[in-house]
């Protein structure tokens, strides 16, 4: 047996691209989405402020006024460099001065205040890239938070209009009734209004506090992308059973003393041992990149990567003892290594997708890897910790393996004949 | 001299086609046995089922006394299988291949390396034993072929046609190690659609054709089966029957084959002669516009066992 695995794996040695590119794979997709998600893996202050024209046509309108106010505070000027201007907005904007001019249409302010459609116009600049849509997606924001505000607060704020329009200054008791009558506004609308605003407002600290580390949304991809990796390692190794049947290495063996069972079983294995080597490789680099930090329970470590590199061979050779014929492996191998990986938590984190995928996600082996290595590496978790997954990628491992022992052998035992 | 090897009324049907056909032979110790017949004769389907590749449907393979069926993996171990596709991998150096090979047998350490050197050198390739086999040519693949046979230093050889596929030099080559390993005492079966490859290395033959052996010996004994003396071909426009009655009156004249406008014919050297034999048969009216006159071989024995040309 021990011949037949060390033979495939100095084969792989002396002909190494292919298990290169399955390396590179993991690392490259790490270092491409950890540095979109992590927003540049230098900090924000790299991505270029955003010049925005905004061009207020309600002029003396509050609503509009406190818009351009806010858009000027000092926690947006970081992102946004805003630009009061008049009718020449349109012109700068043809001359690419700025990334977008937001126009804020005559008695705006009027028409909010009486419930009539009111539309905030944008022009953007096709030649910013992104920067254009993120001011669309403000702006779409800012007009959604009007019209709720509008609409919940449609009398106290015709009452601070005639306020702020008076010639005099409105008696205390009058402001006092006006900030009360807003306060239950919002208390009666806190359930359905605040907290979709509290939860995005916590999730940007949140990313804020990411960003300090970067390392953890690097090391979450390494993961996810690992974990697929192996699969296509797994899927090549195995299909290698194809290229010996084609190049008559298989018949050959055959005619010696070594049984079929043996050939199959040894393939399966070479798989497995492979996807450990190319693991190791994979941890050790994300350990030098500082992707993932120690201290990580070695026994937890072992017994996941061991139990789904059985499992990744099991699954991937049940799936090529299934086809036909190669063509058929290939093209199968390749589905499901993708749908696993795309259900499973490699493509987008599981937490991303939508709840029917979400269901179907347990039941891919990427999930219990990835919810696995993710309990080692993040959560500080033992082996203890893991060993729900190892139970549950172990088991589907040896079901997958001797599924596919029994179909592998019984083919390559007829193609023998 | 002792029988390493004894088929015993092989058979074996794939569907309606019944790809060997009961057949029994025996292979000595020490000698070159070639088996002898077109593509598709059954060469190949024997050779499966004596390395155990293939199950009869009938039938039994003894090698050195021991049945393949009841003792498989004793027996694998006694054959050194060659086949007929170069089974080599090209990732790997040639030592690498026949340390693996090695290493399947059971062969370790330095008796393994001993091995591989001897054959490395028996083989010619000792000077490129650490390249990757991928880059040799046609001719050195097929020698590491047949080396990775050897490695474990099998009782039974099986040789399944080693030299397709190859150019004139790289076939001698291969035909002088078949010598070599003979000349150390090994037994070989030997499987080849070239006539002449057979008839300058085969002790015995059995010419096979549609699963049957059509004839068994020495090439001197099968040739004999042709009778002794010159081999007559005619052709022409005449018709068989008037061809043959005209043959038969003829003295030491014996018919082979013989169709509408061409016929085979031998001329005994007991009888009169090849000039006399064509005289007599031109005398009754025949007309020949082609005659050829030859030594007889084993080419014109598959003809007339079989009616038609070995490389049909």
């Amino acid at each position: 047996m021990w011949q037949l695995i060390r033979k495939d794996l100095v084969r792989r040695w002396r002909s190494p691209l292919s298990t290169l590119v399955m390396i590179a794979f993991p690392l490259l997709m790490s270092l491409a989405l950890g540095t979109v998600y992590s927003g540049g893996g230098g900090g924000d202050e790299d991505f270029p402020r955003i010049r925005l024209l905004v061009q207020n046509r309600d002029e003396d309108g509050f609503l509009s006024q406190a818009i351009i106010g806010s858009l000027g505070q000092e926690q947006a000027q970081e992102f946004l460099e805003v630009v009061v201007v008049g009718d020449e907005g349109a012109a700068m904007m043809e001359k690419g001065e700025a990334s977008a001019l937001i126009v804020l249409p005559p008695d705006f302010t009027r028409d909010v205040l009486d419930g009539r459609p009111a539309a905030i116009g944008v022009v953007r600049n096709p030649a910013e890239g992104i920067k254009p849509e993120i001011i669309v997606q403000g702006a779409g924001l800012v007009a959604t938070y009007v019209d709720q505000g509008a609409r919940l607060l449609g009398d106290e704020l015709g009452s601070i209009n005639e306020m702020i329009h008076a010639d005099s200054l409105p008696p205390t008791a009058r402001v006092a009734a006006l900030a009360g009558s807003i306060m239950e506004r919002f208390r009666g609308a806190d359930r359905y209004l605040f907290p979709p605003l509290v939860r995005i407002g916590s999730v940007k600290e949140s990313a804020a506090e990411e960003d300090s580390g970067g390392s953890g949304i690097f090391g979450y991809i390494l993961i996810m992308t690992t974990v697929m990796a192996l699969m296509l390692v797994a899927s090549r190794s195995l299909g290698d059973v194809y290229d010996e049947q084609k190049s008559g290495m298989l018949r050959r063996q055959l005619s010696t003393p070594v049984g079929v069972e043996m050939i199959v079983g040894a393939k399966m294995i070479f798989g497995a041992v492979l996807g450990l080597l190319v693991m190791a490789i994979l941890a050790a680099i994300g350990l030098l990149m500082g992707w993932i930090a120690p201290p990580i329970d070695p026994l937890g470590a072992l017994l996941v990567a061991a139990s789904f590199s059985l499992a990744a061979s099991g699954c991937l050779a049940l799936v090529i003892a299934l086809c036909r014929t190669e063509k058929q492996a290939g093209i199968w191998s390749w589905l499901v290594v993708m749908g696993m990986s795309a259900l499973g938590g490699s493509l987008t984190p599981v937490q991303g997708l939508p709840a029917p995928m979400r269901a179907i996600a347990p039941f891919t082996i990427n999930y219990w890897a990835i919810d696995g290595f993710t309990r080692l590496i993040f959560d500080g978790q033992g082996a203890a910790g893991v060993l729900r997954n190892a139970f549950a990628l172990t088991a589907t491992g040896i079901v997958t393996t001797l599924a596919a022992q029994f179909l592998l052998v019984r083919r390559f035992r007829e193609s023998s004949s | 001299m002792a029988d390493v090897l004894e088929v015993r009324s092989l058979r074996k049907n794939f569907g309606e086609l019944t790809a060997v056909d009961g057949i029994s032979f025996s292979v000595r110790e020490g000698e070159i046995f070639g088996f002898l017949g077109p593509n598709g004769a059954g060469k190949t389907t024997t050779i499966s089922m004596i390395c155990g590749l293939l199950s009869p449907d009938e039938g039994e393979v003894l090698v050195d006394g021991r049945s393949l069926r009841d003792e498989p993996r004793e027996v694998k171990r006694l054959l050194g299988m060659v086949p007929q596709d170069v089974a080599v991998y090209g990732e790997l150096s040639a030592r690498q291949n026949l340390s693996f090979w090695g290493g399947i047998f059971g062969l370790r350490g330095a008796a393994l390396r001993s091995r591989i050197d001897e054959l490395l050198l028996q083989v010619g390739l000792e000077d490129r034993d650490r390249d990757p086999v991928k880059n040799f040519s046609g001719g050195m693949k097929r020698r590491l072929n047949l080396a990775m046979g050897l490695v474990h230093d099998p009782r039974l050889i099986l040789l399944d046609e080693p030299t397709v596929g190859i150019d004139p030099q790289a076939r001698r080559k291969i035909l002088d190690i078949v010598r070599q390993i003979v000349g150390t005492g090994r037994t070989v079966l030997y499987t080849t659609h070239y006539l002449e490859e057979a008839e300058e290395l085969c002790d015995r033959l059995a010419i096979i054709d549609h699963g049957r052996i059509l004839a068994l010996g020495t090439v001197d004994e099968l040739k004999a089966q042709l009778g002794e003396g010159s081999l007559l071909t005619v052709q022409g426009d005449f018709a068989a029957a008037r061809l043959h009655a005209a043959a038969t009156a003829v003295e030491g004249l014996v018919p082979l084959e013989i169709g509408d406008g061409r016929a085979m014919l031998m001329v005994s050297r007991g009888g009169s002669g090849v000039s006399h034999a064509l005289e007599a048969l031109i005398a009754g009216g025949l007309t020949f516009e082609d005659i050829a006159i030859k030594e007889p071989n084993l080419e014109d024995l598959f003809l007339k066992l079989t009616g038609r040309e070995l490389r049909d």
